[in-house]
C-alpha cells in the first residue's frame, strides 16, 4: 500500500480490551499529580498499540502542544539529563546545550516502551518526582507481571493496570472486526471514533476542573487505610496515589463523592501490584500473581506449602528466626547437628521451614567450585564501549561511544598554530581524525538462574539441599556483585520466585514460601531463564549461567491443550520443546550446568540426555544418604 | 552548565516540621545538621516512607550561610585562601547569604559529573584549559543527597566517601589538576531488598536510621491527610508550619553555635569505650561518631555536658550499622546495641 494510513495508531476509543490501562491513561490526564502508568501484560497483549493510540490521542484531543518523547532502550546519560551539544559546541556556538529527554517531555508524555531494558539508574531518572509539575507524564509498559523492574521504581509510579493475557472471549470478535477494519481503511475507523475521542477528552477536561471540588473526607481515608492494611502494603506512597486514583476516578464518572467502585479502581490498579500477600508479616512478594484480584492472597489449593508446617500460627516465622540465630550464624555449619540436639518443637519448625543453617552440601560445593570457576574467567571485567571505567583512548567517532575529550583536544593542540591560520584565529580547530573515544572497563558479576525443581518427583531432602547451596551462593553473591535468581520448576508451568537480586531478605522469603509438588514442566521454566538471562545481557551487560537442579522427568510440555493430551503425544510434546529450547540455548550461547539430583544411578538419565542437549555441564549430586535431617524427621 | 545533579526546584517543599513520625530518621538528620563532622546519615528502610521527602526539607531548617559572592564553591568569607583558588585570586569582599544546599545525585552520573572536569566548551572556543565544577563543588557546606545508594556503582561510592571525609576533591584529569573544598554530609538511603551496601562502605556513614511503614492506623491517616493536603496548597501549607520551621531553625543555629561549648565528660568517654568494645567493633570509627553525636544532641538539648541519656539515644544510631552481623538474621541490631547498653548502665 501506497497510503501512509496504516501506520497511524487506533484511535483511542477504538482499543479493545485494556479496560483497566485506559482509565488509569485517563484518570492520569485529569491529576496531573499521578504522574505515571506502567502497563503490565504478556507480549502480543497490545502494549505498544495502547501507547501509541493514548499518545496521538494526547495530541490529537487534549493538548495540541504537547510534547511527546520516545525514549528509546539504548539511552546514555547525556540524551536523559542533558548536556554540551557537542556538534554545535564544535561549531563554535557558545553555551550550546541539548535538553535531555525528561526536560523536553516536560507538559507532555515521556514515553518509554522498554521499560525491562532500562538499567536501574535510567529508571531512577524517570521516575525520580513523578507527578511534580515540571515532570511529564511517564507512561510505560513491561512484559509479563512486571518481575523484571525493581520494586522501588514500581513503588514511584501510581498506575499499574494489568493487562489478562487473554480478553474475555465475547470481545474477540469484536476485538477481529475493529482490526479488519483498521487494515482496510484506517481513516474509516478514525472517523467513526473521532467524535467518541473528542467527547473522553472532553470529559478529562470536566473532571479535571471538577477534581478540586471532591472532598476526600474521613470514612475514605480510613477506608484505603484499611485495605493498604489487608494488602500488607509498604510505605505511604501507595495510600496517597490510591486515593488520588480514586479520586480522579469519581471526577471522571462526574461524581462528587468517591464511592467503593472507585476504590475498587485503585486497587486493582494501584495497590494490587504493592501487595505484599498475608497480613502484617513480611510475605512473599505476591505482586508476580498478574491478576487484578489483589485479595486473593491464599495458596493455591492443591499446593503443598512448606511453610504451613513452619508457620501455622502467626508469629511463627519471628520465632524461627529466633531459633535459628542462636544456633549459630555459620551457614557452614553441619545441618545434622542443629536438627539432631533440637529434639523441641521450635527446632522442629526451624528445620520444616527453611534452615539456612542446613549445610548446602555435594550442592552447595559444586555450585562454589562452578562460581570461582566463572569468576576466574573473562566474566569478572570486561571491556567495552559504553559502561565502566576508561581504561585507554583510541581514535574514533563517538557514535553510541563516549568521547575522550581530553585525549581528543591534545591529539588536537599540536596542529593548532598550523590550523588556526587557515581559519578563525581564535578557534581550536578539531578534525575528524582528532577524535577519541573511550575504551571503559566494567566490573561484571555473573547473574545464577537457578531452576529447582520443586515437582512431586524431587524428594523434600534434595530440596533442602537446593535451598542451603542457594542461601550460600547468595553469601557469596553479596560480596561478589553477582546476583540470583530463582525459578521454581512444578505445577502446571515455571513459575519465577525471585527476580535477580542481590537482596538477602528477598531470597530469603522467596526460598521461604517455595511452593512443592505437581508436575515438572521443565521446558517453561528452561524458557524464562533464557528469557531473562537475555534480558540481563541486554539491560546489564551481564552474562548469567543458569542452573537445574533436577531429577530430569519433564512431564508438563508448555502447549496450552496438554491437559486433553493422551500419554504417548505429551511425551512426544515434551521431548521435542525441550529440544527446541536447547537449540536456543545453544544459539544463543547462554551457559548452563544441569544437577542431577537422582540417588540411583542410572545409565538412562533424563538429566544427563538433557544436559546433552543443552550442551550443558552435567554433575550428579551424590546420595546424601541418612545424613538427611528430613529423612531422620520423616522416620520419626 | 545544566549539571548531572537535578537543579532544586523554586516550588515549595514539604516542611520537615511536618513530617509524622519517622522521629529516628529525623534525629539522625538534625544531629547531622548540627554537627557535620559526624560523618553523614544512611537511611535504610521501607520504600515509599518519605526518605527523600525529609532529605529535601532540611535546606529549611539550616541557618543560612553566608558564602563569598560569585565563588563556585560558595566557601565561607577568608577559610579557604590557598584551597579554593577563586578565593585566593579573585576573591570578592563581598558576601552573599544563601540557603544551605541540599544537592541530589542521580543514579547514572559519571565520575567527570561528579567531581568536575575540564569545561569543554572553554576548551573548544579559546583552547583553555577551565575546570567546570560538578556536583562535588555544589555541595560544598552542604548535604549531598543519593537515592537508592545500593544502586550506586562502587567506585563513585568510594570517591564520594574519600571526599565527605577529607573535605577536598582533588581532580587530576583530562590534563586539569584541581583542589577544591567539598565539606558536605553524605546522606543515602535505599531499601535492604534492593540489594546490601558492601559492610565496608555501611561503616563509613556516620550514623544510620532504619525506617519502615508506620503500623498505627491513625499515624497513616495523619500521614495522608498532611500530603493530601500539602498537595492541595503547597505554599498555604508550608506557611502553615512556617513558624514551627522558623523554631527548629533557631534550635538548630543555636546548637550549632553552643556545639564548641559541649565537654564530653570522663564517665561518658568510659561509657563509649566499654559499650563499642562489648559489642566488639573494629576501629574506632563508631567511638568517634558516638562521642560526636552524643555532643550534638547535648547541644541539641543545650545541656554544657553530654550525659548518659545523650548516649542512650544516639547509641543506636551510631553503632547498630556497624555490627557484625548475619545478613540471615532479620533481628535488627539496635536490640543488640540497647540490651548492651542496658547491661554496662544499669538503670
Amino acid at each position: 500500500m501506497i497510503d501512509a494510513t496504516p501506520t497511524l495508531a487506533t484511535p483511542f476509543s477504538a482499543i479493545v480490551g485494556f479496560t483497566l490501562a485506559r482509565r488509569a491513561l485517563l484518570c492520569a490526564l485529569v491529576d496531573p499529580g499521578l504522574g505515571g502508568v506502567v502497563v503490565h501484560g504478556a507480549s502480543g497483549t497490545g502494549k505498544s498499540e495502547l501507547l501509541r493510540s493514548f499518545t496521538e490521542f494526547v495530541r490529537r484531543a487534549v493538548d495540541p502542544l504537547a510534547p511527546v518523547v520516545h525514549l528509546p532502550a539504548g539511552v546514555d546519560h547525556e540524551a536523559l539529563h542533558g548536556g554540551v551539544d557537542l556538534a554545535r559546541a564544535l561549531a563554535g556556538v557558545p553555551g550550546a546545550r541539548q535538553k535531555g529527554a525528561v526536560e523536553r517531555a516536560r507538559g507532555g508524555v515521556l514515553v518509554v516502551g522498554a521499560l525491562d531494558a532500562l538499567e536501574p539508574w535510567g529508571l531512577h531518572a524517570i521516575s525520580s518526582d513523578t507527578g511534580e509539575p515540571e515532570r511529564p507524564l511517564l507512561v510505560g509498559e513491561t512484559g509479563g507481571s512486571g518481575e523484571a523492574l525493581p520494586v522501588w521504581f514500581i513503588d514511584r509510579i501510581p498506575f499499574h493496570p494489568f493487562e489478562p493475557a487473554r480478553m474475555e472471549d465475547h470481545m474477540i470478535p469484536v476485538m477481529l472486526e475493529r482490526q479488519q477494519g483498521q487494515a482496510r481503511t484506517s481513516m474509516d475507523l478514525r472517523e467513526t471514533f473521532a467524535g467518541e475521542d473528542q467527547r473522553a477528552a472532553a470529559r478529562v477536561a470536566e473532571a479535571r476542573a471538577f477534581l478540586p471540588k471532591i472532598i476526600v473526607g474521613e470514612r475514605i481515608l480510613r477506608e484505603v487505610m484499611e485495605r493498604c492494611t489487608t494488602l500488607n502494603v509498604e510505605g505511604d506512597r501507595a495510600p496517597t496515589f490510591a486515593l488520588r486514583a480514586a479520586r480522579a476516578h469519581a471526577a471522571l464518572r462526574g461524581s462528587t463523592i468517591i464511592e467503593t467502585n472507585d476504590l475498587d479502581f485503585a486497587v486493582a490498579t494501584v495497590l494490587a501490584v504493592r501487595a505484599r500477600g498475608g497480613t502484617g508479616q513480611p510475605d512473599n512478594e505476591s505482586r508476580s500473581a498478574p491478576v487484578p484480584s489483589p485479595l486473593r492472597t491464599s495458596p493455591e489449593p492443591g499446593v503443598v506449602h512448606e511453610r504451613r508446617e513452619a508457620a501455622s500460627e502467626t508469629g511463627g516465622t519471628t520465632a524461627i528466626d529466633t531459633t535459628e540465630q542462636s544456633s549459630g550464624g555459620s551457614s557452614q555449619e553441619e545441618g545434622a547437628g542443629t536438627g539432631g540436639d533440637g529434639g523441641d518443637d521450635g527446632a522442629r519448625a526451624v528445620i520444616a521451614g527453611v534452615d539456612f543453617n542446613a549445610t548446602p552440601g555435594e550442592l552447595g560445593e559444586i555450585l562454589a567450585r562452578v562460581k570461582s570457576e566463572q569468576q576466574a574467567g573473562e566474566h569478572a571485567t570486561r571491556e567495552n564501549w559504553r559502561h565502566g571505567r576508561q581504561v585507554r583512548a583510541l581514535p574514533g567517532l563517538p557514535h553510541g561511544k563516549r568521547l575522550a575529550l581530553g585525549a581528543t583536544l591534545r591529539a588536537a593542540a599540536p596542529h593548532q598554530h598550523a590550523r588556526r591560520a587557515a581559519n578563525t584565529p581564535d578557534r581550536t580547530v578539531l578534525r575528524r581524525d582528532d577524535l577519541r573515544v573511550q575504551r571503559l572497563r566494567e566490573r561484571t558479576g555473573t547473574l545464577y538462574i537457578l531452576l529447582v525443581d520443586a515437582s512431586g518427583s524431587m524428594a523434600s531432602n534434595r530440596m533442602r539441599e537446593a535451598k542451603g547451596a542457594v542461601a550460600r551462593l547468595l553469601h557469596e553473591a553479596y560480596v561478589d556483585r553477582d546476583s540470583v535468581a530463582l525459578i521454581a520448576v512444578r505445577g502446571a508451568e515455571a513459575d519465577l520466585l525471585l527476580p535477580p537480586t542481590r537482596s538477602v531478605a528477598r531470597a530469603r522469603r522467596a526460598l521461604e514460601t517455595l511452593p512443592t509438588g505437581g508436575g515438572t514442566p521443565l521446558a517453561s521454566a528452561l524458557s524464562s531463564a533464557l528469557h531473562l538471562a537475555l534480558l540481563e545481557r541486554l539491560r546489564a551487560h551481564r552474562e548469567s549461567l543458569v542452573v537445574l537442579i533436577t531429577d530430569g522427568r519433564a512431564n508438563v510440555p508448555i502447549a496450552a491443550n496438554a491437559a486433553g493430551m493422551i500419554r504417548s503425544v505429551r511425551r512426544r510434546h515434551v521431548r521435542e520443546e525441550l529440544e527446541g529450547i536447547a537449540a536456543r540455548y545453544r544459539a544463543a550461547h547462554v551457559n548452563s550446568i544441569v544437577i542431577d539430583t537422582r540417588t540411583v544411578a542410572s545409565t538412562a538419565s533424563e538429566a544427563a540426555s538433557l544436559a546433552q542437549m543443552l550442551d550443558a555441564r552435567y554433575c550428579r549430586l551424590p546420595d546424601p544418604g541418612s545424613r538427611s535431617i528430613v529423612a531422620a524427621l520423616q522416620s520419626n | 552548565m545544566s549539571s548531572a545533579a537535578t537543579a532544586r526546584p523554586a516550588r515549595p517543599v514539604y516542611p520537615f516540621v511536618a513530617i509524622v513520625g519517622q522521629e529516628e530518621m529525623r534525629r539522625t538528620l538534625i544531629l547531622t545538621a548540627i554537627d557535620p563532622a559526624i560523618g553523614g546519615v544512611m537511611i535504610m528502610g521501607h520504600r515509599g516512607t518519605g526518605k527523600s521527602t525529609a532529605v529535601r526539607a532540611l535546606a529549611e531548617v539550616m541557618p543560612p550561610l553566608i558564602a563569598v559572592e560569585g565563588c563556585p564553591f560558595h566557601c565561607a568569607p577568608g577559610t579557604t585562601v590557598g584551597l579554593c583558588e577563586y578565593c585566593t585570586n579573585e576573591g570578592s569582599a563581598r558576601t552573599v547569604e544563601m540557603q544551605v544546599p541540599v544537592v541530589d545525585l542521580p543514579l547514572g552520573a559519571t565520575e567527570d559529573r561528579v567531581a568536575g572536569t575540564l569545561d569543554i566548551e572553554q576548551a573548544l572556543a579559546h583552547g583553555r584549559r577551565r575546570f567546570e565544577p560538578g556536583v562535588l563543588a555544589r555541595a560544598n557546606r552542604g548535604f549531598l543527597y543519593i537515592d537508592e545508594v545500593n544502586l550506586l556503582e562502587d567506585h563513585l561510592i568510594d570517591l564520594l566517601l574519600d571526599v565527605a571525609a577529607s573535605g577536598v576533591n582533588t581532580v587530576e584529569r583530562e590534563g586539569i589538576s584541581v583542589r577544591h573544598p567539598a565539606h558536605f554530609s553524605l546522606i543515602g538511603s535505599g531499601n535492604p531488598e534492593e540489594g546490601e551496601l558492601r559492610p565496608q562502605l555501611l561503616d563509613r556513614f556516620g550514623l544510620g536510621a532504619t525506617i519502615e511503614t508506620e503500623r498505627e492506623p491513625a499515624l497513616r491517616v495523619e500521614i495522608i491527610r498532611r500530603r493530601l493536603a500539602f498537595d492541595a496548597d503547597p505554599s498555604g501549607f508550608v506557611a502553615h508550619w512556617a513558624a514551627d520551621t522558623a523554631t527548629l531553625r533557631n534550635r538548630i543555629g543555636a546548637a550549632q553555635r553552643y556545639l564548641p561549648e559541649v565537654v564530653v565528660p570522663e564517665p561518658a568517654l568510659s561509657t563509649i569505650a566499654a559499650l563499642t568494645s562489648t559489642l566488639a567493633l573494629d576501629g574506632h570509627r563508631g567511638d568517634l561518631t558516638l562521642a560526636r553525636a552524643a555532643r550534638a544532641h547535648a547541644a541539641f538539648e543545650h545541656r554544657p555536658t553530654v550525659t548518659i541519656e545523650d548516649l542512650r539515644s544516639v547509641a543506636p544510631l551510631a553503632l547498630r550499622h556497624r555490627l557484625r552481623t548475619d545478613p540471615f538474621t532479620l533481628d535488627t541490631p539496635s536490640d543488640t546495641v540497647e540490651t548492651t547498653f542496658d547491661r554496662i548502665v544499669p538503670g
